[in-house]
């Protein structure tokens, strides 16, 4: 089978580079993207090379940064602006390829096999890619390539991101020449608690987990532990397919606390915000839901405390009504009564909703109408317009919350 | 279903629902996009289609004629009646007996009706 041509386009300082393409006065100065630290969103999300040359790195609170850099710029996330851009550039890159697929905001896949004849060869493509991205968004992108995803991933993430140019390329030759001297941690998909595990059993770079056995490391982490092994050795199968319907396995929702929330009735208001909302993306994806998954984090940084479990429902659905019962359990099950700053649900076991009306009582049929009719309320005069008496209470988020995109302003 | 050791992309992918929104609607688009995007026709294939007409003008048969704007696709079926180079029209009677005018320039493909 013919090599295949992979790239994935990553955006560098995504949120502030488009921050300054929106306000040319930023140019050039340290801009830092950041939450409201009232609110307790005071995380950089995203920090400009020029931010990054005083050491301010992504996850850093605002303070901290402020402290490394006092002249700063400090700017609120606009979602829906970063949203529009990383669909211009999915478009700039569809002009290469159909088969261009969005892994995250600001990282892209592109599959340019065979388009050597069309395009010329795949790095002056990437460089006329890199160039148009200046151009018309004037930010700076730069290019992996591999002949797999993985590889492409590894490109960008370990070298074309250091390189003058942007681009790099590996190939199944100069892979473990080039990634196998890499420390572990380096390795596409290996986090902090899977290096401390790797470190344990003394694999401490790429090329020490290419060497062990794959049995073993199927055996040890299960498939987790496999696709680790195959990352290693560069071997990857996915495929960049836009055109597949994509099953999504779950739909979740996570929220920091604006403040530590003590009092039950008070968590318990925020969850019935919560499983609204994930409710309703489900049935907005045509499904129903057959698991809860209730996450909730202590607020004491020092004594990590809290819980995640999940339960069944007693029947798949996307009723709130039908699902709050459940997360209620769960909270009171496995709730300590000491305080929270974050909390999260999210709905998995996806299938799609056929209508079985005579499965279902009068009951049942009324309240599906009633959720359908608050459905169509909301998606047309917004999430505020019908909402429950108990979020007029303190401590409701729904107010802070609506309008906001990923917790961000819009 | 995804399995990670396939598609080990999919499963790790990080979107934000709105962006996912968003980008449907995109993908949407650009699929409309496509389905209007008008085909070139070339030299021959066009005189192709004029003897075509001139056929089924002589001999009375009826055409299965496509034609595109800005905005939509139509397939008609009808007898060709006349042709008017002056104003780029062709006049024709549908199966369902209705007269209409076509304009030659939207006309993307032209056929003999099998159907007939």
């Amino acid at each position: 089978m013919d090599k295949k041509t992979i790239l994935l386009a990553d955006m560098e300082s995504f949120y502030a580079s488009v921050e300054t393409s929106l306000n040319p006065a930023l140019r050039g100065k340290p801009v830092a993207v950041c939450g409201d630290p009232a609110l307790r969103h005071g995380i950089i999300l995203a920090a400009s090379r020029e931010a990054k040359a005083f050491g301010i790195k992504t996850g850093q609170p605002a303070w901290e940064a402020k402290r490394m850099c006092p002249w700063v710029h400090f700017v609120h996330p606009r979602m829906q602006a970063y949203i529009d851009y990383s669909l211009k550039i999915t478009s700039i890159l569809e002009k290469y390829s159909d088969r261009v697929l969005p892994y995250s905001i600001d990282e892209q896949f592109l599959d340019l096999t065979g388009s050597e004849k069309l395009l010329g060869p795949p790095r002056e493509a990437a460089a006329a890619m890199i160039a148009e991205i200046m151009v018309q968004t004037g930010i700076r992108c730069r290019i992996g390539m591999g002949e797999n995803p993985l590889q492409a991933k590894m490109a960008c993430d370990r070298f074309a991101k250091k390189n003058k140019n942007g681009f790099f390329s590996l190939n199944s030759e100069t892979y473990s020449g080039l990634v196998w001297p890499l420390p572990i941690e380096d390795l596409f998909g290996v986090g902090h608690r899977m290096r401390r595990n790797f470190h344990r059993i003394g694999v401490r770079t790429i090329g020490h987990l290419a060497g062990l056995p794959r049995e073993m490391m199927r055996r040890r982490w299960g498939v987790s532990g496999e696709v680790l092994w195959l990352n290693a050795r560069g071997i990857d199968y996915s495929t960049i397919n836009p055109g597949a319907a994509e099953e999504q396995k779950g739909v979740g929702h996570t929220a920091t606390l604006p403040r530590d929330y003590r009092r039950r009735e008070e968590i318990e208001l925020v969850l019935l915000e919560m499983t609204e909302e994930v409710c309703y993306r489900v049935r907005k994806q045509g499904k129903i839901a057959s698991t809860v998954h209730l996450y909730c984090r202590g607020a004491d940084f020092d004594f990590p405390t809290g819980f995640s479990r999940q339960k069944k429902l007693p029947r798949p659905a996307a009723a709130a009504l039908a699902v709050y019962p459940t997360v209620q359990q769960l909270f009171r099950e496995h709730w300590d009564a000491r305080p929270l700053r974050a909390v999260g649900i999210s709905l998995t076991g996806l299938s799609v909703f056929h209508q079985l009306s005579f499965a279902f009582s009068d009951r049942a049929r009324r309240e599906e109408a009633l959720t359908g009719a608050a459905d169509v309320v909301r998606e047309r005069f917004g999430k505020t317009s019908l909402f429950r008496a108990s979020s007029l209470a303190p401590g409701s988020q729904l107010f802070q919350r609506a309008g906001k995109i990923g917790g961000h302003d819009a | 279903m995804i399995r990670k050791i396939d598609q080990q992309f999919s499963c790790s992918k990080m979107m934000l629902p709105e962006h996912r929104t968003n980008l449907e609607r995109h993908c949407e688009e650009l699929i409309r996009e496509e389905e209007l995007r008008r085909p070139q026709l070339d030299e021959q294939r066009r005189e192709e289609m004029q003897r075509l007409l001139e056929q089924a003008l002589q001999t009375g048969q009826s055409l299965k004629i496509d034609t595109m704007d800005s905005y939509s696709r139509c397939c008609y079926r009808g007898l060709p009646l006349r042709c008017d180079p002056a104003t780029g029209q062709i006049t024709i009677r549908t199966d369902r007996g209705k007269t209409l005018k076509l304009k030659a320039s939207e006309i993307v493909h032209l056929e003999f009706d099998q159907q007939e």
